[in-house]
């Protein structure tokens, strides 16, 4: 499934600012950004990113609160999301990725590499996908 | 109990400082630096005091900063809040190791130092 349209969730405004060039200049995809979990809920009520970048660490609504929000959501259940963080355990990733996450990208990203990153991570879940229903 | 191992935050994310795409947005970010650094250290003496505020505030700026640095360029400044990140949220507030302090004092001392001597370089070419 090629990756078009891109929402990040971030509170850090320096992230959303590096991300967005990252994204939109590099992997050439249509971004959309949210500075919390309720901007992002908002926003996907009309909208269908194909991949929600999501910040694990932001005030009120967390990552996985949100992501547990978006799960239900008639549009977006199955949108493919990846965590982002900037303090990673092993057993956390495990933990995202049982929540029902694609994957995570540890904080610092490299901004020339962040899309093949996120390109990876979604080809890789489409074939497991593939997979699991031949 | 054993200890969970980390993943170490990539050490081989090298920014190129003067690519075109990033230049702008990286001088914003350095131009911010100073200040933001010499607001944690201000910080400091309040939560050495017990100031439980004070020592959030100073967590949240550091895991920030952790994130943030070396995508901007500052790859020593990331690797310094990340440590004093970690050392930090072991410590209970009300039970301030003072050597936790001055680990910490040193690590923002050699970040800010780090900081403002790439600044004088790039201000003098």
């Amino acid at each position: 499934m090629p990756i078009e349209t891109v929402l990040l969730v971030d509170d850090d405004a320096a992230i959303r600012c590096i991300a967005e060039i990252s994204l939109a200049e590099v992997g050439k995809w249509r971004v959309s950004l949210a500075d919390s979990g309720k901007m992002a809920l908002r926003f996907l009520e009309t909208e269908k990113p194909d991949v929600i970048l999501l910040d694990v660490m932001m005030p009120g609504m967390d990552g996985p609160t949100t992501f547990e929000s978006i799960k239900t959501s008639a549009k977006n259940s199955k949108t493919p999301v990846i965590f982002m963080t900037a303090k990673i355990q092993k057993h956390e990733v495990e933990y995202y990725c049982k929540l029902g996450a694609v994957g995570v990208i540890a904080k610092p990203f490299d901004p020339m590499t962040l899309p093949s990153q996120i390109k990876k991570l979604v080809e890789n879940s489409d074939y497991l996908t593939k997979q699991i229903s031949t | 109990m054993a200890k969970k191992k980390r993943i170490p935050v990539k050490p081989d994310v090298i920014v190129d400082q003067d690519d075109p795409l990033l230049k702008e947005v990286i001088e914003e970010y350095s131009q911010e630096l100073p200040s933001r650094l010499n607001s944690m250290a201000d910080l400091i003496p309040r939560a050495v005091s017990g100031c439980k505020a004070a020592l959030e505030k100073i967590i949240a700026e550091a895991h920030k900063m952790r994130g943030t640095a070396t995508s901007f360029g500052f790859p020593d400044l990331g690797a310094a809040m990340a440590d004093i990140e970690d050392l930090l949220t072991a410590t209970d507030c009300s039970a301030v190791d003072p050597r936790v302090w001055m680990r910490v004092d040193r690590l923002l001392w050699r970040a800010r130092s780090s900081v403002f001597d790439r600044m004088e370089k790039t201000d003098a070419n």
